[in-house]
């Protein structure tokens, strides 16, 4: 999707929720940790939600993970980050947490708590959205690859009964070191159609892909990955959501919380997804892709 | 909230800090800022893309053909024939002109010209580079001077080295084998954060062929290092040298002009590359290089003279040296969705001296300018139209530009057909424009002479005898050059044809001639030294043909690589005869590589020449057939992953060469390669 149409699209939903009947005068706390990514995000959401006349303040937390002293008048918070997710729920009172920037395996072991005032909006791309993508966009692509880290092993086990409902097969190889992912692709190539590159800080880090980018590309193998960055640094395909997408979807959940009618779910996948394709890298592979226009007209069809 | 799962939650959140410092759960990781990678260098062109006939021979071809020596690879380019002259030095032919002083080829290392300003071509036996190095080499079929400047006149070869980022640990591997073939080599790769590098070492030793001296001894090292300064920025400096001695000369009645001696030679070049890459097809790169090279050859002489000059003790001297500084700027960017282009600049400082070949001892400074650009249009889904020129400035030969236009069309998925037109120019080298190729009289025997009578005392002033001296200026070598060209892939097969029909008009082709040049021996002996050689631009050749290529994967762990090429020469010049021998009428390569079970592999490679005349002083030689064989195993040592190799070259006998004496025989040899 286009820059320019996430704003208008941005633009059109806020305009929306702030019509809907928000309350000129619902205040917002916004915990954040001190990271650029959640800085960036809240500073977006903080001018976002200033607009529709949104009352917000904020509070960044340390290594102390306790909220700093502040005035508590807000009427709902907004948590960024796994650890601001913790501090927020310890303070709310009852009062409704928004959380986004989390990741689902920070969760995977709670229990599910139906009902309670608490939404997370993971940075997790659905698996069937995933796997929608490679077959749109790779129809005669049978065998996905994936280099798995220890943090991963339980996700990669869901994608591959996912995929195998969809009648692809998943080969996995596991590296535990930087140094393991050369050895481990070359074991991976001759089965493997294309390499699907999910959030994995052992595998897919600014050192590990260097060496990933040029062995698969060696291969003739294209590279699916989780994000714009992965894309410009040579994957042929990404799937990701933009924080103006992230912090959309955090607005609407906000209003949802409003309308006590329709309380939001307490897990949420994100609503709002971006398709780059590197058509250099493409067209050097000597695959014709459908342009990302495409690829998310199709997916969006798809119930995606 | 369930205030006891609330607890737990917040309690496992809480704790989660830690785990998401290296867990997945780090927004963090989504978000990472990645180097770029496939920038515009990094990325291929597909053949079916590409505006002119590339031949791609990579690791795997490589390492199936078994070769020992890069220049075998071009055995198996349509066009292209491979010779060999006193030991290790090829004769090289693309569409003719066979010649060891092939000089109508563009060589780049990385992006760097290794083309020698004085002798024209590569030095082959002298690369500093291992073959286990090379990540693929492309060779271009045709004239792309637009790109590559001058001299990309018939062909261009461009060796690409592995980025020691798809590498790791260490790597040693020996040759040995018969003939006296002793390798060794070392290799070592370390990827560190930013910073990744790889160091070789090696060392190559033959026999060369039985009826020269000719043997052969050279040591070699090489970096290339990576330093990576921000996700956009890179440092890339590379090094090499390559040194070692190669006897030359004939074998010959004592005291000949061309008797067994030794060449010692030491060559070192540095380059550093300073990429920013801002996307896949937004890259922005400046390049400095330099190298260096020096060669020392002398042989032992007694000068007989009749009466009552006497003899001397004259050593012949066949020493030179030369540098290049180059600096390059090389801009690639995407225009709009469907125009992209790449740009340049070049300046280029080469120095020469020997006080043979130049008649003194000072340098001889030759100077290069380029500017080139060249842009690439998608006008409609399947149609690629691309423009280009290189404008060039040398002081030898003045200012040129040379053209190119292309049009590919896909008709049919997988099926396109290329239209191309390009000009391209050869800068006469510091041999055929700037030699002034002479010995002096030795100083006893000038003074004596000084003091004789006329008509003894006027020889005096005159050099003992001359070679090589142009008169006059020389212009560059032209060549107008057309193909078309029928790409298929066809995917489900496995299969990819290319199939070309091309024709080259050369113009101004240099020729030798002789002319009368006083010299003492030249007063001595008229008929037989009376004469020196120079060069003019005299010859004219047009050259058709076709060429066809197959690679085919048959069936799981099989490759077929098949290329073929007829050509019809017809010269004009003094050297019109001689021009239309130089290449053969018909040329085949077959390939083949079977991966077979338990790790182990065989390659088979035939290569068939049709009868043809290398130029240079060669004899007419037969149709040649050659048949190279390879046998691998993979094991394991421990922790250690080896591979042991068979390889037997001419197995099923020996082919002449060059003249027809010369014949490069059944060589067989172990390859031994353990990978840490």
């Amino acid at each position: 999707m286009t820059g320019l149409l996430q704003r208008w699209l941005l633009a059109l939903l806020l305009t929306t929720g702030a019509v809907g009947g928000a309350a000129a005068d619902m205040r917002v706390l916004v915990v954040h940790e001190d990271s650029a990514v959640s800085r960036q995000v809240a500073e977006l959401l903080g001018r976002d939600l200033g607009q529709m006349g949104w009352a917000v303040g904020e509070a960044i937390i340390g290594g102390e993970r306790q909220l700093p002293q502040h005035q508590e008048y807000e009427q709902a918070l907004v948590a960024l980050g796994p650890r601001a997710f913790a501090v927020a729920l310890r303070h709310a009172n009852g009062k409704p947490v928004v959380a986004a920037l989390v990741a689902q395996s920070s969760l995977d072991d709670l229990v599910p708590v139906i009902g309670d005032r608490w939404s997370a909006i993971l940075l997790d791309q659905p698996t069937d959205r995933w796997i929608n993508l490679i077959q749109t966009a790779f129809p005669g692509t049978q065998q996905v690859g994936m280099l798995v880290g220890p943090a991963n092993q339980k996700g990669a086990r869901l994608m591959e009964r996912r995929l195998a409902e969809r009648r692809l097969t998943l080969a996995i190889e596991p590296v535990s070191s930087a140094e393991e992912v050369v050895p481990a692709l070359e074991r991976l190539t001759p089965r493997m159609g294309l390499l699907l590159a999910l959030p994995d800080p052992l595998a897919h880090n600014r050192n590990t892909v260097q060496p990933l980018l040029l062995t698969t590309y060696r291969a003739g193998i294209p590279v699916v990955a989780y994000s714009e960055s992965y894309q410009q640094a040579g994957a042929v395909l990404a799937l990701y959501s933009t924080m103006p997408q992230i912090v959309a979807q955090i607005v609407e959940t906000l209003q949802q919380f409003q309308d006590s009618r329709n309380p939001p779910p307490a897990l949420q996948s994100p609503r709002y997804f971006t398709i780059g394709v590197n058509t250099a890298v493409a067209r050097s592979l000597g695959l014709s892709l459908p342009s990302a226009g495409e690829l998310s007209g199709r997916l969006r069809n798809l119930g995606q | 909230m369930n205030k006891r799962l609330a607890a737990i939650f917040i309690a496992m959140a809480s704790c989660g800090g830690a785990l998401a410092q290296e867990g997945a759960d780090s927004p963090d990781s989504y978000f990472d800022d990645f180097p770029v990678v496939l920038s515009a260098s990094r990325l291929v062109q597909t053949v079916d893309e590409a505006p002119a006939s590339v031949t791609v021979i990579d690791r795997d071809m490589i390492r199936a053909s078994g070769v020992r020596e890069l220049v075998d690879l071009f055995r198996l380019v349509p066009g292209m024939v491979v010779g060999q002259y006193k030991g290790q030095q090829p004769t090289l032919g693309f569409f003719g002109f066979a010649d060891p002083y092939f000089r109508q080829l563009q060589v780049l290392v990385d992006g760097v010209s290794i083309y020698s300003p004085v002798w024209g071509g590569a030095d082959w036996n002298q690369l500093p580079i291992a073959l286990e190095d090379i990540e693929r080499v492309e060779v271009v079929r045709g004239p792309n001077a637009s790109t590559f400047g001058a001299n990309s006149f018939l062909g261009v070869v461009n060796i690409i080295t592995r980025d020691p980022a798809v590498e790791h640990g260490a790597e040693v591997a020996a040759n040995i084998g018969g003939n006296g073939i002793r390798d060794a080599l070392a290799r070592y790769v370390v990827n560190d954060g930013d910073l990744r590098y790889r160091l070789t070492a090696g060392q190559r030793s033959d026999h060369g062929l039985d009826s020269y001296p000719d043997s052969q001894r050279s040591t070699f090292f090489n970096m290339r290092g990576h330093y990576r300064l921000s996700t956009t920025d890179e440092i890339r400096v590379q090094g090499a040298y390559v040194g070692g001695n190669q006897e030359v000369g004939v074998y010959a009645t004592p005291n000949h002009t061309d008797g067994p001696r030794t060449g010692h030679s030491d060559a070192g070049s540095i380059q550093a590359r300073w990429t920013r890459m801002t996307g896949s097809e937004d890259e922005l790169w400046l390049q400095f290089s330099h190298e260096e090279r020096n060669y020392r050859e002398t042989l032992p002489y007694t000068l007989i003279l009749p009466a009552p000059f006497g003899s001397w003790n004259y050593p012949l001297n066949f020493d030179y040296e030369y540098r290049r500084t180059d600096l390059e700027l090389q801009n690639t960017l995407r225009l709009a969705n469907t125009a992209r282009a790449v740009w340049g600049v070049q300046l280029r400082e080469d120095e020469a001296r020997s006080q043979t070949y130049f008649a003194n001892n000072d340098w001889q400074f030759t100077n290069l300018y380029r500017l080139f650009g060249n842009l690439e249009w998608r006008p409609a889904a399947g149609w690629i139209a691309t423009a280009g020129a290189m404008l060039e400035k040398n002081s030898i030969s003045g200012t040129s530009l040379s053209p190119i236009v292309a049009i590919n069309h896909e008709f049919l998925p997988g099926q396109t057909l290329r239209l191309r037109a390009a000009n391209a120019r050869r800068t006469p080298t510091l041999y055929e424009a700037q030699f002034d190729w002479r010995y002096e009289l030795p100083s006893g025997l000038k003074a004596m002479m000084a003091y004789m009578p006329s008509p003894y005392s006027a020889l005096a002033a005159l050099p003992l005898t001359a070679s090589i001296r142009t008169q006059g200026e020389l212009e560059d070598e032209r060549v107008r050059s057309r193909e078309l060209s029928y790409l298929g892939q066809f995917a489900d097969y496995h299969l990819n044809v290319e199939f070309s029909l091309f024709e080259h008009r050369l113009d101004k082709l240099l020729a030798q001639y002789k002319y009368s040049y006083p010299t003492v021996m030249a007063s001595i002996d008229p008929a037989r030294y009376g004469t020196v050689v120079g060069f003019a631009n005299l010859d004219s050749a047009v050259v058709r043909g076709q060429s066809l290529a197959v690679r085919w994967l048959p069936w799981a762990g099989g490759q077929i690589y098949m290329t073929g090429s007829r050509e019809t020469i017809h010269g004009e010049g003094p050297d019109a005869g001689l021009i239309e021998s130089s290449g053969p009428t018909h040329a085949v390569s077959v390939l083949l590589s079977q991966d077979l079970p338990e790790n182990w592999q065989v390659s088979c490679g035939y290569y068939r020449v049709g009868a043809m005349h290398v130029m240079s002083g060669g004899d007419s030689l037969p149709v040649t057939e050659r048949v190279d064989l390879r046998l691998a195993k993979r094991f394991r040592l421990g922790s250690t992953s080896a591979e042991a190799a068979l390889i037997v070259q001419n197995a099923t006998g020996g082919t002449p060469v060059f003249e027809l004496t010369d014949v490069s025989r059944r060589t067989s040899w172990l390859n031994i390669r353990m990978e840490y």
